[in-house]
């Protein structure tokens, strides 16, 4: 991700673009890249190295080899350049052959030696990348030839090292120098051969075209044009993604990318009916207020959706947006309507939270003949009304999906989002996989339930192994706490990726690829051969991005790390549904009853302005007012030995409660390193 | 929304029992102008069933009076006044036979009938828009003289109740009180203003009453009866509709235990020449009556569209856990407070065959103006009365008699009501507003002897 969006930094364009998708890594991002390629190592050969020096015609190098360790990588914007200064480690090379041949008229005398060692110690390189748009695509390079220097050492058996050294340092340095140069384009290159921003969005081709870029000491600055569908440029205005703390990257969106992406997603069909997308959607709803199985509604919009961002919010706009109700295939209810509304992302307690404002709904069509026998002019002021003030609210902070994303072997978190004229911007912060920082141990949850008058409080604690800014979390949907993960699984749509360990990097550096047909990017001699065993460095062709899925959408897939939770165990009583307001592991079964198990609550993380109301799913009016819970948060890190009270305040007669602890099936494991305590709502940011 | 049902059924019923019931009536009034519980015969049976003993020959009294009631409501929070008239009849009568020191004798009366349509649209409607309440009750009597000067006696007392009311609701109000619903659903939305009906309950129940009245030498009197309260349970269906507009309805069976005050009577009399001075004071206990026990059961949801019916059954909301839980039993209290009310009659025996008589009384109300709503009214009264009666025959009798009833407007400032939060279990808008109230009583009686 993070190498990726160097790919998006070419230096060469001095006028910053106005595109849909635009980036900007931040200095503190780069020092993020520089730790990364620390301490990796990349080794060439074995492979054969021919040229001439002097009076030989010909000197061969059989089994070249080098390990080049990298201790340290410093990469600093400049205006115009990124300045690279790579410290390398002792770059070694051992059990070379070499042979030297004269030709017929020469007086030198010809050889054959055994090359036992070659090093050269205290190497550091140092240059200027240069970044341009070839073909719509970034090619990173030096603007200069970069600057390798170091103390060469070698040792040959029985053959004078002179001249060796006036060969093989020469060639050494010329080619380590080279192929650094040369390798870090493609390394970036490989390390995003899935294609960032190439893939599909349902059906709809995803091209990227790199656009402008622009180096300041602020940061690099990178705009991308995606295309969805070949039907046009997405254009917007340049947007402010200068950053005054210490996050890594800068991400904008323009509303012109926006409103293509949805535009996109209306002519494909995503928002229709039939789609996944908002079938799975009504159902979910429809589940969650308990109405049965009989009634089906169907929800469409009849023009795309309009988007305008301003610093109040995003101004989204859905007209003819058709709703129909049928039970069991009869209609019951057709609504036909204009929604506008005023948009607010923000990230707050691990979540992205929607937070939706002066929402205002116009009934066009209504025909609700089954339900109202007297002219329906009542039902729709009330629709209009309380109806969509109501579900204003349930937008009011609702926290629709986690704040960070696990891909490409890194986990970005976002920290903030602003809304600009014109587009939104992100900030986030980047760990890498094995960042101790991120938390992939479920905590042990205990719930505890008691009764006080008609008030059930329920206090959940939690133990974890170590504190961190990731934490572990649960996460509430639609009036329920469910794992960070839930969305995603069952269906196997998404499977999460393995989490690529650190060494991930350093293989990929040294990952031979043949190519077939021939590469363009060849390491060789000083002679400009290369043996078909030589390094190659792999370069994707244009046409080849368009077969690629996944891309930038991968990014959004949940962290498999972070992804443990569990499905409620049937056995359970049925108020285990209830989630605690907690950073849980497991499923925690304390509940407050009501006769016949309905029940309805209200609940508090104890933390200021961080509340959650919660329900029982049921069959009745109860349930229904529930289903448009929501929640609330605040975002800050959460402090070892939090404990989360929960208030429960009931209505019914007669109130019983149940309690119980539960462990997830891997707490011995986490109970073995558990070292400190903390229980949390959210995810912390 | 189990609470709030329940009283929105309960508050019907015994707020249409007080505001049919409590206003007005505190006056003696059955029997006629000559009646009171200081009479002999059957002008006495009515309040003091030891007259029956005292009955000079067997006769039985006839009485037919009607009541004519203005009401004027002016909520403050409504436009204008609402004007509402009611007719509302009152037949009693008594009969009594006297076996030497042996009386026996029976009565009859309405103490109770009150009520009648309001405008369906007008500012009260929440409170009520039609209501009967009538209590008929009969009672046996028998009487003893103990003494020439001293009758006592007592009474099986049998009443059946009869009552039906309709008003409005607001679904918006009541399920703010039981849902933590955010937003709260909108108060006075039209679509959520609703319907409830309890309609034609009845039951009975038996009681008893007691008396003695006193002859002085001086043929003065003096009279004291006691009737306990008593509560009668009515049963019948009950239906609410959460919306006039949609087609669903909430029906199930309702019982009701109305509670019907005691009175305590003292009375006596003081003959001057043509002239007899007649007082009384009687104490009404309504704080115990000012109470309702309300059973629901039964309840569910229907729709007489099929498919919204079907939507209904499918969901689960025909057998919603809420209307489970809004059956049961609860109690509501009005406010109520005992009163004494003192009256003073004198009568003039103009020939051997025409008296006239003229009286007033002094009522203080029985409900504080923090309770007093529409549905839960009454008023300070001052009741003025002229009567005539003519022996046309030996065996006849006849009175006429007009009452007039002086009610001060009530400013109502404090009233505690609100569609926000309930009030002692009522959940009903403002009671702020000012209340009138205009009655006239008419009344023809006849009275039969056998000699």
């Amino acid at each position: 991700m993070i190498v990726a969006l160097l790919q998006l930094a070419p230096v060469a364009s001095a006028t910053p673009g106005d595109v849909g998708l635009q980036a900007q890594i931040t200095p503190a991002g780069f020092d993020f890249v520089s730790d990364q390629l620390a301490d990796t190592e990349f080794s060439f050969g074995p492979t054969t190295i021919t040229g001439s020096y002097d009076c030989y015609d010909t000197i061969e190098v059989t089994d070249f080899n080098l390990d080049v360790p990298i201790e340290t990588v410093t990469l600093e914007p400049k205006s115009g350049t990124l300045a690279l200064d790579v410290q390398l480690g002792q770059i070694r090379g051992t059990d070379m052959g070499l042979h030297g041949d004269s030709g017929w008229f020469d007086l030198c005398i010809d050889f054959d030696a055994t090359l036992e060692y070659i090093e050269l110690s205290d190497a550091r390189l140092t240059g200027e990348l240069a970044a341009e748009v070839v073909n719509d695509q970034l090619v990173l390079s030096f603007v200069e030839p970069p600057v390798l220097t170091g103390t060469f050492d070698s040792n040959i058996a029985w053959f004078p090292d002179d001249l060796v050294w006036a060969f093989m340092e020469g060639t050494v340095l010329d080619l380590v120098s080279g192929a650094i140069a040369d390798q870090l384009p493609p390394i970036i290159e490989e390390l995003t051969a899935d294609g960032l921003l190439v893939g599909t969005f349902g059906n709809v081709p995803v091209v990227a075209f790199v656009d402008d870029v622009e180096s300041t000491r602020d940061g690099l600055y990178a705009a991308v044009d995606i295309d969805l569908g070949g039907d046009g440029d997405a254009r917007g205005k340049r947007l402010d993604l200068s950053s005054s703390d210490d996050s890594h990257l800068a991400v904008g969106l323009t509303e012109g990318m926006a409103e293509e992406a949805l535009a996109a997603a209306w002519s494909e069909g995503l928002l229709s009916p039939d789609s996944p997308l908002t079938a799975d959607l009504i159902a979910s709803l429809l589940a969650d207020l308990g109405l049965g199985d009989d009634l089906k509604v169907a929800l469409s919009l009849g023009a795309p959706p309009s988007v305008n961002i301003d610093p109040d919010g995003i101004h989204l706009s859905l007209e003819q947006t058709k709703l129909t109700a049928t039970n069991d295939g009869e209609p019951a209810l057709e609504l036909v309507a204009d929604l506008t509304g005023l948009l607010e992302v923000s990230v707050a307690g691990g979540g992205i939270v929607l937070t939706a404002h002066e929402v205002e709904l116009d009934v066009t069509e209504l025909d609700a003949s089954h339900l109202v026998d007297r002219d329906p002019e009542n039902l729709q002021a009330f629709l209009e009304g309380w109806v969509v003030d109501a579900a204003t609210a349930a937008l009011g902070e609702m926290d629709v999906y986690q704040s960070h994303f696990e891909a490409l072997g890194y986990v970005l978190r976002l920290d903030r989002t602003e809304m600009q004229d014109g587009g939104l911007v992100a900030w986030c912060t980047l760990f890498a996989a094995d960042d101790p920082a991120v938390d992939r141990e479920p905590p042990d949850t205990e719930v505890t339930a008691t009764l006080s008058g008609s008030t059930v409080t329920a206090v959940f604690s939690a133990t974890d192994d170590r504190p961190g800014d990731l934490l572990y979390s649960w996460r509430p949907r639609r009036g329920r706490l469910v794992a960070v993960d839930e969305r995603d699984r069952g269906d196997g749509r998404h499977r999460a990726r393995r989490p690529p360990d650190r060494g991930d990097v350093a293989r990929r550096l040294v990952q031979r690829r043949p190519e077939p047909g021939g590469g363009d990017g060849v390491a060789g001699g000083p002679g400009g051969g290369g043996g078909e065993e030589g390094l190659r460095l792999r370069r994707r062709r244009p046409g080849e991005r368009h077969a690629r899925a996944g891309g930038l959408l991968a990014v959004l897939r949940p962290p498999a790390a972070l992804s443990r939770g569990r499905q409620p165990r049937a056995a359970h009583h049925r108020a285990s549904r209830w989630r605690p307001a907690s950073n849980a592991g497991s499923r925690p079964s304390a509940s407050a009853c009501c006769r016949r198990n309905r029940a309805w609550a209200s609940a508090s993380s104890g933390r200021k302005n961080s509340w959650i109301k919660i329900s029982s799913p049921g069959s009745n009016a109860a349930s229904m007012a529930r289903a448009w819970a929501s929640v609330t948060s605040r975002p800050g890190r959460t402090t070892p030995s939090t404990t989360v009270t929960t208030r429960y305040r009931s209505t019914c007669p007669s109130l019983a409660i149940a309690s119980s602890t539960q462990r997830p099936p891997n707490a011995a494991r986490a109970s073995s390193s558990r070292a400190s305590a903390r229980s949390s709502s959210m995810l912390a940011s | 929304m189990s609470s709030s049902v329940l009283l929105l059924w309960a508050l019907s019923a015994t707020s249409a029992l007080a505001g049919a019931g409590i206003s007005g009536t505190s006056v003696p009034s059955a029997g006629g102008g000559f009646a009171g519980p200081t009479e002999a015969g059957a002008l006495g049976a009515l309040s003091n069933p030891a007259a029956v003993a005292r009955a000079v020959a067997p006769e039985l009294l006839l009485d037919v009076a009607v009541f004519r009631r203005t009401v004027t409501t002016d909520l403050a929070a409504w436009d204008g006044p609402e004007v509402a008239t009611t007719w509302a009849p009152q037949p009693s009568a008594g009969l009594a036979v006297s076996f030497g020191r042996l009386g026996l004798g029976a009565a009859f009366q309405a103490p109770t009938s009150r009520g009648g349509p309001q405008p369906p649209e007008g500012p009260q409607r929440f409170f009520t828009v039609d209501s009967t309440l009538q209590l008929v009750q009969g009672s046996l009597l028998a009487a003893y003289r103990v003494h020439d000067q001293v009758s006592i006696g007592a009474g099986l007392r049998v009443g059946q109740v009869s009552y039906l009311s309709e008003k409005r609701v607001d679904t918006g109000a009541s399920f703010n009180q039981s849902f933590d619903l955010d937003p709260p659903l909108p108060v006075g939305d039209p679509l959520l203003e609703g319907r409830q009906r309890v309609g034609a309950m009845s039951g009975w129940s038996a009681s008893w009453v007691a008396g003695v009245q006193w002859v002085l030498p001086s043929n003065a009197q003096i009279a004291l009866s006691f009737e306990p309260p008593w509560r009668i349970w009515v049963a019948g269906p009950i239906e609410q509709e959460p919306s006039l507009d949609l087609n669903a309805a909430i029906a199930g069976e309702g019982r009701v235990r109305l509670g019907f005050p005691a009175h305590l009577t003292l009375g006596g009399r003081v003959p001057i020449g043509r002239v007899t001075l007649i007082g009384d004071v009687e104490y009404v206990g309504w704080a115990r009556a000012g109470s309702a026990t309300s059973e629901i059961s039964g309840l569910t949801i229907t729709s007489s569209d099929p498919l919204f019916d079907g939507i209904l059954t499918s969901s689960g909301l025909a057998e919603a856990d809420f209307l489970a839980s809004s059956e049961g039993t609860t109690e509501n209290e009005l406010g109520w407070h005992d009163i004494v009310i003192p009256g003073l009659q004198a009568q003039w025996s103009a020939t051997d065959t025409v008296d006239l008589r003229a009286g007033v009384w002094y009522a203080p109300t029985a409900v504080s103006d923090d309770h007093v709503t529409p549905s839960n009214l009454d008023f300070a009264t001052i009741t003025a009365r002229l009567a005539g009666a003519v022996l046309v025959v030996p065996q006849l009798r006849t009175a006429l008699t007009v009452e007039k009833l002086f009610v001060p407007t009530r400013h109502i400032t404090t009233s505690p009501y609100s569609l926000d939060q309930t009030v002692d279990g009522v959940l009903a808008p403002s009671g702020n507003g000012d209340y009138a109230l205009d009655v006239w009583r008419f009344g023809l009686s006849a009275q039969l002897f056998v000699r």
